[in-house]
């Protein structure tokens, strides 16, 4: 439960991050920003899933 | 999915404990699967609060784009539907009350569809039937007494708080309520 509601909350915290970056600089810094969130989301995601491979 | 009969008898459930019934906890579903069913509420009351936000924040928006008002009240929203039930879930065990955290939050959830229409009432008092504004202050004040009054309640039976402790609860969730809210309306201006 906590979980689910967990990646909730953060992803509207990234959400209005976004907005926040939109406002201040622009619709390119969003995409930008945007962008570099989302590789930094793949990155942690591989790096989690290559964790748990060498654990197991 | 939701059914509308299941919709029916937990918005009766939550008016029932709003009419201090302590039977009204009955009504609701306190499964996992209930327990996620009653987010549903969110989306019952949506109308309601778009027009409560709408017609009660009009100087607030002055000069902000539909765009920006409506991504940033959308994200608020979301944010206050989880804040408070993840928040419990560190504070329920801690004070010995984990059998009754998915009950507690299924009856806040619906709680939400009740404290809507007072809110409702009141912004009807004001932009409709614009009684003085001394009036409507105090009335708002008297309805968010109404509601705090509810939440304790709802704590004291779904979630078998102690009367302090509950007090400390309605009050942290008022507390968490009003920095989402003045964060939101920071990030309008």
């Amino acid at each position: 439960m906590a979980g689910l509601l967990k990646r909730i909350l953060l992803t509207m915290m990234a959400l209005a991050a976004l907005v926040i970056v939109h406002e201040s600089f622009g619709w390119v810094p969003a995409a930008i920003f945007a962008g570099a969130g989302f590789l930094l989301y793949i990155f942690w995601i591989t790096l989690r899933q290559m964790r748990e491979d060498d654990s197991d | 999915m939701i059914s509308r009969h299941e919709v029916l008898i937990s918005l009766y459930g939550a008016w029932r404990l709003f009419i201090r019934d302590p039977r009204g906890i009955e009504w609701f579903d306190d499964s996992i699967d209930g327990y996620w069913k009653s987010f549903f509420c969110a989306l019952v009351i949506l109308p309601g609060y778009i027009i409560w936000v709408a017609l009660g924040s009009g100087e607030l928006y002055q000069d902000v784009g539909f765009f920006r008002i409506a991504s940033v009240e959308l994200i608020a929203y979301v944010i206050s539907w989880v804040a408070w039930p993840l928040v419990m879930t560190y504070i329920a065990p801690a004070i010995d009350r984990d059998d009754q955290y998915i009950r507690y939050i299924v009856a806040f959830n619906w709680s939400a569809a009740i404290q809507i229409v007072l809110y409702l009432f009141v912004l009807f008092l004001g932009v409709v039937v614009k009684v003085p504004a001394g009036f409507a202050a105090f009335f708002a004040f008297f309805v968010l007494i109404v509601v705090l009054v509810y939440h304790w309640y709802i704590l004291r039976i779904a979630l078998e708080a102690t009367p302090g402790g509950a007090v400390g609860l309605v009050i942290g969730e008022l507390v968490l309520g009003q920095f989402i809210r003045g964060m939101s309306q920071g990030m309008l201006h």
